[in-house]
């Protein structure tokens, strides 16, 4: 059966061994059978005629008759290998799961002569890769404590087999009863299987359906296509949202580190100042008078496309002003409207005294090239008060913006808001299916 | 290492263990017990149960820091299979089984319990149980009828003989397992689960097809 390895290269080539797995015909329908897992396996299920076989008998008598339950076809077919984890695992057993209520999955036995055995689990087209675990968990209700990480119980029920073919290191027949409970922390999940009083901890990983599918070469006869989201599988939005987190979190220490360098280095230049008196027409000669536009004094733009800030302040008062200032370049004779207006209201109504309003408003215009530049200034006035009023209308030149800051903060923070978004409508969508959800409402 | 001819075939039959009384001759398969330099002749042992195994006689092995060989093996049956407990005897002078059973592996060493054979009933499945200072919850209770042995043991590993075997584990992979018996009494052993790989094992089994562990 086997031979000796000696770590010497000499006597390893001389290493010769025979083949393991063991041969026979089922003595029901005379099918040739094989064992891999020779010495472990006690039960063979005919891939044929699906009698139960007792593999501890040199004669492989029948323990049960062949069942007649519906034909189902494993994705991986028995005696199939499959490299998972830099290591071989030959598909041994395969059997069709389900319970009460209608839901069918489907688990695979995989076997390695020096590794033991694994568990392929599918459902719904997810693959989920399990080893017993040699750890206990610390139950506690519907949570368990394994490996200082916590799990979440996700189902709790029974599973009964409907259907079984290949070799099973323990007695295995259609019509058995288990009670399972999985526990998740995407991507694992930590299972227990309880017949009677003996209870078996699994370890599982989500596994990508590819993987499985490339692994043991599988074509997509039977290959089943992933459907909704499984109980264990990792969340592509978790990763990404917390990445769209760290990059708002650069961005926005950047943006604040740029905004405070520019804030510091800006010229806040004040280039033009003026204050006027603007009248209340008295005829209609005078009011076509007053609306007409006046020209200031020219004044020079030096920065190269820097913003420039109008601030307007007037003393009005249960009044406005209407300044329709327009920014002229002096060569080319173009315009930029900066209009503005400033109103204040007072009064006291109801018990109450109130104001709405205020006696200055500003604007930014950003990209102004450099040049002689002059404001051509309009306005209009009105409101209860009849009164002169005096304005003035200032003109600086590079000044820091906090809005702009504010409003790219604003911007590059609904990427992220909306990447959580998309986290937590997946998790309601991944415990839809569970007794157990901590999102749905008691 | 004491080497003693077999009485019924002649073949020298290696003591490798100093701990060893019993043995299983390879060439004839006669069962003998060992006082000193003699052998006394008990029986015949009939031939084992093939399984796929890759653990034999005088693989050797690491273990916390230690090396240890395999010197014998019994093979144990239980009402749904069998398992493996192999024999080890560390280059301290120590011993230990190691205990095979559904390609899952664990290495324990002998401890004191101060239990006696009227707690065979007190372990219940699920029970708590302190052993060399740690807690282990019991995982499993099973009687176990040994079907044959190879190589040299610490007791007579005869077909037939019965014991009631509990197992129990903790929070962090630690194995532990009890074992009454009539003859022996009780005998307890603690220890941990181990990966095969993790075992830097050599000369043991190779299977064709199956490339290296």
């Amino acid at each position: 059966m086997g031979e000796t390895v000696n770590t010497k290269k000499s006597r390893r080539k001389a290493t010769q061994v025979k083949p393991v797995a063991k041969s026979f015909n089922c003595p029901s329908c005379g099918a040739t059978l094989n064992i891999t897992a020779v010495g472990r396996s006690i039960t063979v299920v005919c891939k044929s005629c699906r009698t139960v076989l007792d593999a501890t008998d040199p004669n492989f008598s029948i323990l049960e008759k062949a069942h007649k339950s519906h034909k189902v076809s494993p994705a991986i077919p028995i005696g199939s290998r499959g490299t998972v984890g830099g290591k071989m695992w030959e598909c041994i057993g395969f059997m069709q799961r389900g319970d009460s209520y209608g839901y069918r999955w489907h688990e695979y036995l995989l076997f390695n002569p020096y590794h033991g055995y694994r568990w392929l689990f599918e459902f719904d087209g997810h693959w989920t890769w399990f080893k017993r675990s040699y750890e206990l968990p610390d139950l506690t209700s519907n949570e368990i404590e394994y490996k200082d990480q916590s799990y979440k119980l996700f189902t709790k029920g029974s599973a009964e087999v409907f259907y079984v073919v290949g070799e099973f290191y323990w007695r295995v027949k259609v019509g058995d009863k288990s009670k399972v409970k999985d526990f998740i922390s995407p991507p694992y999940t930590v299972s227990s299987e309880k017949v009677e009083n003996e209870e078996v901890w699994t370890f599982g990983q989500y596994l990508e359906p590819e993987r499985i599918k490339k692994a043991f070469k599988l074509d997509g006869k039977y290959f089943p296509e992933p459907v909704g989201i499984a109980p264990n599988q990792p969340s592509p939005h978790k990763a990404e949202a917390k990445k769209a987190l760290k990059l708002l979190f650069f961005a926005a220490c950047f943006m604040i580190t740029v905004h405070i360098f520019r804030s510091a280095s800006s010229m806040k230049k004040e280039v033009f100042h003026n204050t006027w008196k603007r009248s209340f027409p008295t005829s209609r000669v005078e009011r076509a008078e007053l609306k007409k536009a006046f020209n200031t004094r020219p004044f020079e733009l030096t920065k190269k496309k820097s913003n420039v800030k109008l601030k307007g302040s007037a003393n009005v008062n249960n009044s406005w002003i209407w300044i329709d200032a327009l920014l002229v370049n002096e060569q080319t004779g173009k315009g930029i409207p900066m209009p503005m207006e400033i109103s204040y209201y007072h009064g006291y109504s109801g018990g109450e005294s109130w104001r709405e309003g205020s006696h200055n408003s500003s604007r930014v215009i950003q990209n102004i090239p450099p040049g002689r530049y002059y404001l051509s200034i309009k306005t209009q006035v009105g409101g209860k008060t009849i009164r002169d009023i005096n304005y003035s209308v200032s003109l600086i030149q590079d000044v820091p913006v906090l809005s702009n800051l504010i409003i790219s903060l604003i911007l590059i923070g609904i990427f992220p808001i909306f990447k959580f978004f998309r986290r937590h409508s997946y998790e309601v969508q991944r415990w839809s299916t569970s007794d157990y959800s901590p999102y749905s409402e008691e | 290492m004491i080497k003693i001819n077999c009485p019924s075939c002649g073949a020298e039959i290696p003591f490798r263990s100093s701990t060893s009384v019993f043995a299983v001759c390879s060439f004839c398969k006669s069962t003998v017990i060992r006082q000193d330099l003699d052998l006394e002749l008990i029986g015949k042992m009939a031939d084992l149960p093939e399984d796929i195994s890759p653990i034999q006689l005088l693989m050797s092995g690491r273990f916390d820091k230690k090396t240890f060989f395999v010197s014998g093996r019994i093979i144990v049956k239980w009402e749904d299979g069998y398992w493996n407990e192999w024999y080890l005897n560390f280059d301290d002078g120590s011993t230990g089984w190691l205990a095979e059973a559904q390609g899952d592996l664990a290495i324990n060493k002998p401890v004191a319990s101060g239990l006696t054979m009227a707690d065979k009933t007190a372990l219940q499945l699920g029970s708590k149980h302190s052993l060399d200072g740690r807690n282990f919850y019991v995982t499993d209770v099973k009687d176990m009828t040994c079907v044959g042995s190879e190589g040299e043991l610490p007791f007579r590993g005869i077909e037939g003989r019965q014991s009631l075997n509990v197992d129990l584990s903790d929070r962090k992979g630690g194995f532990a397992s009890i074992e009454f018996n009539e003859e022996d009494g009780v005998s307890a052993y603690v220890g941990r689960y181990v990966e095969f790989k993790d075992l830097k094992p050599k000369s043991f089994r190779v299977f064709s097809g199956w490339g290296r562990p």
